[in-house]
């Protein structure tokens, strides 16, 4: 059976254009409820105000939904778009997409990048983003047919396969008859995971032209994936018309070839003798961060342990194949998306099958690794393994089974209360059997999936927790799981989680060097300066459609002459003539940081829109800002002595442990509610979070709609 | 001592750092053969990477 | 393999061997398309181009680099999606880019220099290991001892 068999719900024809400077000038609408499919343009106002990105998807998304939408209404929608230089294919990292929606587990706005092929394919066959809204009473497809000029909405047969490795190599065999139709395909998917949690990713494809195979990366944050199949979507299949290295139709390919090529030598020249990104992939950070006591070790009570050394870079630069072109799009030489081939299921439905593991990554390891207490890479391969078939976001699962398993030490659970599982920290064998049966949606499994702050109120209303320390020592914020890193020790850092638009994810700022190791941001304006730049920096990568990876984990070493060392002048300027060159648009630097600015207070105005978005909202658990146990002081006893007698001028010889802990914890939380102000006064909103109305007018988004939210809260 | 003595001792393995002794830079490979004096002040900017 | 090799020895430095590799393969006699640049130094003239070390073909997402039998690297245009990969990881700077076209471009050692070269300082040859004698004219003494 081909597509062609597939049983037609809509169909909609229209003219396939080339992309001209980066935009194909119209968005594609597909209501898989009404069964509607339709397009709407872009305009030179959308462009020059949301520029594309998690920009166009905010902006898609903001009309498509009613300040009461909530995740699995059929208003709610999934908005997925590159951005205009999404896509190009000479500079490393440009190709990653934005997904957006409103999500299960923060109840508002999430928005999460992945790379794969699916982006800058659905640009090149005419359209600048996908939106999906409605809820479909049967399991569809979509697939939107480049080179016909079509798109059509299908109905899913019966024998559509659950899980994303196995449902890849059906659509493969539907919707590509030659290894050509292959290449120029890409597809969304999840798993049975993201039907029965709340934390379900979405996976991304890439066809690898070198393994002949499907990869995979994950939009992974916030339950997108969740959202993906309540929405009973099974599968959104691109496929383009065959591309060259001028597909955007950019207004300067010289200025970025040149760019470009100059980027590659310096990738070739440095990555191998500083990070290794090209052989380790993000994973060289595991022991790095454990050097400085900053990688999370059972659910961030401590920052490094002795054997990390068994899950470390040099372990993984062993066990992923070495050798190929491992980028994630076309021409990213940071290559940092390896995988593990021929891996041999152990458990669950696919044991004994041999499979490509893609990653594992830093946040994997780390997440699912040591926060879990884990330290047998075997193990992580397969827990990664099944969370990306399943649609389980990694970062989500670790974190939230590292809560379970302090639950668990601590008393607040019981095996009765697990089906007879004893979740100790290290229980790689518990946290698989729980992993399967979140992805069944059954048993202890079913309550995991459902994120950490459903799990503290289960537990306090249902098992009689101590709802004080649940809250302490649950790692989350707005509802969404931390990623991993330890907070604990910089404050600015702590900000750089709490006082994020999406909740604690490190892409917005990742600032412990600076902050802890180096003392850059001594005062709170400072902290503020950096908890406001670094924010609209990174923002601007998923604006545009790039990773943020090739900006910082290689550099040419010459930029210790800079101004700025730490913002990497000479690759800000690549930047500035990457979008230049694209758009057409001659711009600075101070541009680029204007234009995050105007999508980060949109989207904060968003969140107030859907209920949340105050102060409030951006409160943080004390794990993450101070040790809360006695052993967690003890581990580092004589940091936290020396503190007491540096912050406080106290005798810490003259005070119990108790006393000692709850003096540290009232100097820390005072200095977070002081950053907080700090930060809300740089970036122009009130001390409730909100941003003015002079700040919007600013921005130009002082659109009516947009200043009546605000309104209510001024 | 030189400074990679120096940062060694003081456990900096993160490659992105950005080296100065008395105010001048010290080029990342020349780490091991360039001193420092006693009471030189010595700088050793972490870039920021990963995250 | 067969790969290009020059003497220094016998260059005038005319150039003539950059006019007819860019018109063989651009249709143009632009020297920047060319896949050996000839270069003045201070006691005669220098020569870069590919040696056929195969470098580049791990280092290309698409496959559109291949090693044929014969040694030499070949570039499938119609494959290459302009990344530019292998511009920046060849260890000797010798693959070059068309920004007309967003495609990288190679010598084949097709030996169309050779003939324009009135003097003979090019030849297409055979060699066991590549290196940079190619360029100086030390692999060239050492092929004619050896004849
Ligand atoms: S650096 Fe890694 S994640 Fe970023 S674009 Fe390249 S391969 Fe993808
Ligand atoms: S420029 Fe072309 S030949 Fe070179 S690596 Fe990229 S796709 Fe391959």
């Amino acid at each position: 059976m081909t597509s062609h068999q597939l049983l037609v719900l809509a169909e909609f024809s229209y003219d396939v254009r080339q992309p001209e400077r980066g935009y194909a000038g119209q968005t594609l609408y597909v209501n898989v409820g009404e069964t509607r499919i339709a397009a709407k343009s872009v305009d030179e106002t959308m462009k020059r105000t949301f520029i594309g990105g998690r920009g166009f998807d905010l902006w898609l998304l903001w009309q498509g939904v009613q300040d009461t939408t909530r995740w699995s209404d059929p208003e709610n929608e999934i908005v997925i778009s590159s951005g205009p230089c999404g896509g190009t294919t000479q500079y490393p990292g440009s190709g990653k997409s934005i997904a957006a929606t409103i999500s299960p587990l923060t109840d508002i706005v999430i928005d999460s990048n992945a790379g794969g092929h699916f982006g800058p394919y659905l640009k090149f066959a005419g359209w600048d983003a996908i939106e999906i809204q409605g809820n479909a009473s049967g399991d569809v497809i979509i697939f939107v047919n480049g080179p016909a000029g079509k798109v059509q909405l299908l109905a899913a047969p019966e024998d559509c396969p659950p899980d994303t490795h196995q449902l890849g190599a059906w659509v493969n065999e539907r919707f590509a008859e030659t290894e050509e139709d292959r290449q120029l395909m890409a597809f969304l998917s999840t798993g049975r995971g993201a039907e029965h949690t709340y934390m379900g990713c979405l996976n991304f494809s890439l066809y690898d032209r070198k393994r002949k195979d499907l990869r995979y990366k994950q939009a992974g944050r916030g339950g997108i994936g969740t959202v993906f199949r309540h929405k009973r979507v099974k599968a959104v299949v691109v496929r383009t018309c065959s591309f060259g290295g001028d597909a955007n139709q950019p207004a300067d390919l010289e200025r970025i070839i040149e760019t470009g090529a100059a980027m590659h030598r310096e990738v070739a020249r440095w990555d191998a003798v500083q990070n290794r990104m090209r052989h380790r992939g993000t994973a060289y950070l595991v022991q790095i961060m454990d050097d400085y006591d900053l990688l999370p070790v059972k659910n961030f009570q401590y920052g490094s342990h002795p054997d990390t050394a068994r899950i470390n870079g040099e372990v993984w630069e062993k066990t992923y194949t070495q050798n190929l072109p491992d980028g994630c799009w076309y021409g990213c030489t940071v290559a940092c998306a390896h995988a593990v081939d021929d891996y041999r299921v152990r458990t669950g439905p696919y044991a004994g099958s041999c499979v490509i593991v893609d990653g594992p990554e830093y946040e994997t390891v780390a997440g699912v690794g040591s926060n879990c207490g884990i330290f047998d890479p075997t193990v992580i391969l397969e827990i990664n393994f099944y969370c990306d078939t399943y649609g389980i976001d990694t970062i989500s699962f670790g974190t939230t089974m590292a809560f379970v398993m302090e639950c668990y030490e601590a008393g607040m659970l019981t095996a009765e209360q697990t089906g007879g599982l004893q979740l100790n920290f290290g229980n790689a064998e518990g946290a698989l059997e729980v992993l399967h049966q979140m992805a069944r949606g059954e048993g202890f499994g079913r309550l995991v999936g459902k994120g950490i702050q459903r799990m503290k109120d289960y537990f306090a209303t249902h098992f009689g927790a101590d709802r004080a320390f649940l809250d302490e020592i649950g790692m989350e914020a707005k509802g969404l799981e931390y990623s991993e890193y330890v907070t604990k020790e910089s404050l600015a850092q702590q900000g750089g989680y709490g006082l994020t638009n999406k909740g604690p994810q490190h892409d917005e700022a990742w600032l412990i060097f600076m902050d802890q190791v180096n003392n850059q941001l001594p005062t709170f304006a400072d902290k503020a300066e950096a908890l406001h730049y670094f924010p609209m920096w990174r923002t601007w990568f998923g604006l545009c459609g790039f990773c943020k990876l090739p900006w910082n984990d290689v550099v040419d070493p010459k930029n210790a002459e800079s101004d700025d060392p730490t913002k990497i002048p000479h690759h800000v300027e690549n930047y500035v003539r990457i979008f230049s060159g694209v758009t057409g648009r001659e711009v600075t630097a101070d541009d680029l940081i204007r234009m995050s600015e105007r999508v980060y207070n949109f989207q904060r105005v968003f969140n107030l829109r859907l209920g949340k978005g105050l102060r409030a909202h951006d409160a943080i658990p004390y794990r993450s800002a101070g040790p809360v146990t006695p052993a967690e002081y003890q581990s580092r006893q004589a940091r936290y002595d020396q503190q007491i007698v540096e912050w406080l001028d106290l005798d810490p010889t003259e005070m119990s442990l108790e006393q000692k802990l709850t003096a540290h914890r009232c100097h820390r939380m005072a200095q977070y509610e002081q950053l907080i102000d700090a930060v809300y006064a740089r970036r122009g909103w009130t001390s409730k979070g909100v941003p003015t109305p002079e700040t919007l007018r600013s921005l130009g988004i002082d659109y009516p709609d947009v200043l009546a939210v605000v309104e209510r809260h001024l | 001592m030189t400074v990679q003595n120096l940062l060694d001792e003081l456990g900096y393995t993160y490659p992105h750092l950005v080296v100065s002794v008395d105010g001048n830079l010290v080029r990342h490979d020349a780490y091991s053969e360039t001193p420092v004096p006693d009471g030189a002040d010595v700088r050793a900017i972490h870039l920021m990477a990963g995250g | 393999m067969k790969v290009l090799a020059f003497n220094p020895d016998l260059c005038d430095g005319a150039r003539g061997c950059e006019i007819a590799c860019a018109e063989t393969w651009f249709h143009v006699a632009a020297p920047h398309k060319s896949s050996i640049r000839i270069q003045a130094l201070e006691d005669g003239f220098g020569a870069e181009f590919c040696i056929q070390c195969g470098a580049c073909v791990p280092v290309c997402p698409v496959n559109a680099l291949v090693q044929v039998k014969n040694g030499v690297v070949h570039l499938r245009k119609q494959s290459c999606v302009g990344c530019m990969a292998c511009v920046g990881f060849c260890p000797y700077e010798v693959m070059h880019y068309d920004t007309d076209q967003a495609i990288a471009f190679k010598c084949v050692a097709c030996g169309q220099c050779v003939q324009a070269c009135p003097t003979g300082a090019l030849a297409i040859i055979e060699a066991d290991d590549v290196s940079t004698d190619l360029w100086n004219g030390r692999e060239w003494r050492h092929l004619q001892e050896n004849i």
